[in-house]
């Protein structure tokens, strides 16, 4: 097992990010205009000054340079300092975000999780009945909805019509900060980004339970007499529940995405409006500190949901 | 002989289409797609209005006889900006996943193909890829190279190339040890036939289904792209854009016509392709056997 996760790490996770991180600094680098496009625009200012400007923020060296100073930085644990004229170090900034896109998105997990998983349960059981059909259409909603859509209507219905909830923000300065509060910041936002886990994790679950519930020994249980309640939630659940640990993985790379549209519209102060803030002011280390910490947080998904997975099924060995 | 192969392609399709039928969420989705796409293409025909017309007269009009969708806070006609964005949203999507579907169609059976260190060099390209926080990416790139349709276009498919290719080179793995190629090798076809000729053709229809389902996403994601003003850059109507436009408070409370038919446009339409592409899973699918 152990070995399984350092072979992960050092032969696949490392290659992967460091190759990540060199075309995302490539694709940054070579687009036409810089940083400091914008100073061209200002009149009576010298262009030395651009220069200046362009050499303090190590512009002026080729591409392959600023990657590797850049990578050198990163692997002593330093994200370098943003290019704003504050140049706080992306480091702190990313700090400052990153519990409210956790917070969303583990939100949003649990609703998925914890509402898509009873909904599969049943809507397999109880197999083309009418409460069937209804989960599996609105399976396909959940995914088909685009998220933004979803969100525009909620704030519409719940923040601007009913007015029961907050029109987006989290906690106005010296608000207290109550549970209630948190509930009703954190509603709508993790409901937007949740809908579609909630749709996939209820038609995985329904389509796993449906590929247990006629084996061998589910047959042998019924046949010793036992209730279908416990043939069920004792049996068969167990290993239906297990592809399901896997989905994870895969749906925390579309989570993470999602809470930057999410974030957007319910001005969420996540790392997501930070990160469409810096890319519209080509802010370089602040753009690549957000979009790594994103895919390291995915290849972390990844390795988690693989072990969980070996931790829940006997039969798989990692070797 | 080769009639008989040809009847017998026939009847395959014939299958096809008759387990397809039999799915009525499917056909119900192939209509409303079909309604879309003949809206796109004949929108000139369907108003009279040019989407991009400002009529500063006629700002934030709601549903009347002249504007049955009402007019945005410019003046332009909201049914022809859905209609005429339509065809924006669609073709972007269209164009983006056959970009995605060429480089997707080319690396994954090079790799399938070749096997070996072409495989793994390729193979590993698409986990690179795979990593990438996708719309964060699309985001930063989108950005950095300035909003436009071409942009969109190519970003959204050069983004997701690693799933066709995973998918075509497992296929070219399944397929590499049938009967058929060993013949053809036997025989003495070249890897350029084997490949185009024998292989390709069998791995087309995993290839149709994930391609539908492709297009509904590349759809969203442009729409995504739009809403955040990353995307289809204005004026020009997207379904995306559209509902950016809409997005101050003002406008949201008061004025639900500007948003709530591009949002239902895209709605409508991913929904369709998603049944679509559920219901050519299913048909392809030879366990579903129908006699």
């Amino acid at each position: 097992m152990w070995r399984y996760i350092m072979r992960r790490i050092f032969l696949q996770g490392i290659p992967v990010l460091l190759g990540f991180s060199f075309l995302l600094y490539l694709v940054i680098t070579i687009a036409p205009g810089s940083p400091v496009t914008h100073l061209r625009g200002v009149p009576n200012l010298d262009s030395s000054v651009i220069e200046q400007r362009k050499a303090q923020l190590g512009l002026d060296q080729p591409f392959i340079v600023q990657y590797l100073n850049w990578l050198g930085r990163v692997l002593r644990f330093d994200l370098g300092l943003s290019f704003d004229s504050a140049r706080r170090p992306v480091a702190d900034l990313i700090k400052e975000r990153m519990p409210a896109t956790i917070t969303l998105s583990l939100a949003s997990i649990v609703l998925g999780w914890g509402i898509g998983i009873p909904i599969g349960i049943l809507s397999a059981r109880y197999q083309y009945s009418v409460f069937d059909y209804a989960i599996t259409f609105f399976a396909f909603v959940g995914i088909s909805i685009p998220s933004f859509f979803f969100g525009l209507i909620q704030l519409y219905v719940f923040a601007l019509k009913l007015n029961v909830l907050p029109a987006g923000g989290f906690f106005m300065a010296g608000e207290a900060r109550t549970l209630a509060g948190y509930v009703s910041y954190l509603l709508l936002p993790s409901l937007t980004l949740g809908l579609a886990s909630i749709a996939g994790v209820a038609r995985y679950m329904r389509a796993s339970l449906l590929e247990v519930i006629n084996q061998d020994y589910l047959r042998t249980a019924r046949a010793k007499g036992l209730p279908e309640r416990l043939v069920v939630y004792k049996h068969a659940l167990r290993n239906a529940l297990l592809p399901i640990l896997t989905l994870l993985g895969f749906m925390i790379p579309g989570i993470f995405s999602g809470a930057v549209i999410v974030e957007s519209i319910f001005a969420w102060p996540g790392l997501g409006s930070l990160a469409i803030q810096a890319v519209n002011e080509r802010n370089y280390p602040v753009i690549m500190g957000i979009d790594m910490m994103f895919a390291v947080l995915i290849f972390l998904g990844s390795i988690v949901a693989d072990i969980s997975y070996a931790l829940a099924d006997p039969r798989i060995r990692y070797e | 002989m080769d009639a008989a192969l040809h009847q017998e392609q026939l009847t395959t399709g014939k299958k096809v289409w008759r387990r397809f039928c039999r799915n009525r969420l499917a056909l119900a989705g192939l209509v409303v797609l079909v309604l879309f796409v003949l809206s796109a293409i004949f929108a000139p025909w369907l108003t009279d209005y040019d989407p991009n017309r400002n009529n500063l007269r006629d700002r934030n009009k709601p549903p009347s006889r002249e504007h049955p969708l009402g007019t945005d806070d410019m003046g332009r006609d909201i049914l022809a900006r859905t209609l005429y964005g339509g065809r924006i949203s669609l073709t972007v999507g269209l164009v983006a996943v056959g970009i995605s579907m060429s480089i997707g169609l080319i690396l994954g059976s090079l790799a399938g193909f070749f096997g070996g260190a072409v495989d793994t060099v390729i193979m590993r390209l698409a986990d690179i890829f795979y990593s990438f926080p996708f719309l964060i990416v699309a985001i930063t790139i989108a950005a950095i190279f300035g909003p436009s349709i071409y942009n969109t276009m190519v970003i959204l498919g050069i983004l997701s190339w690693p799933g066709p290719a995973r998918l075509l080179r497992a296929e070219f793995l399944k397929l590499k040890t049938t009967d058929f190629v060993t013949a053809a090798e036997g025989i003495g076809a070249s890897p350029a036939r084997i490949m185009f000729r024998h292989v390709l053709p069998n791995a087309l229809s995993p290839l149709l289904v994930s391609a539908t389902l492709e297009v509904a996403s590349a759809i969203l994601s442009e729409a995504g792209l739009s809403f955040l003003g990353l995307g289809v850059p204005p004026p020009a109507p997207s379904w995306g854009n559209m509902l950016n436009r809409a997005r101050p408070l003002h406008i949201l409370a008061n004025m639900p016509w500007m948003w709530l038919p591009p949002g239902t446009a895209i709605f409508v339409v991913v929904l369709a392709i998603n049944f679509v592409g559920d219901g050519l899973r299913d048909a392809f699918d030879p366990r579903q056997d129908l006699s």
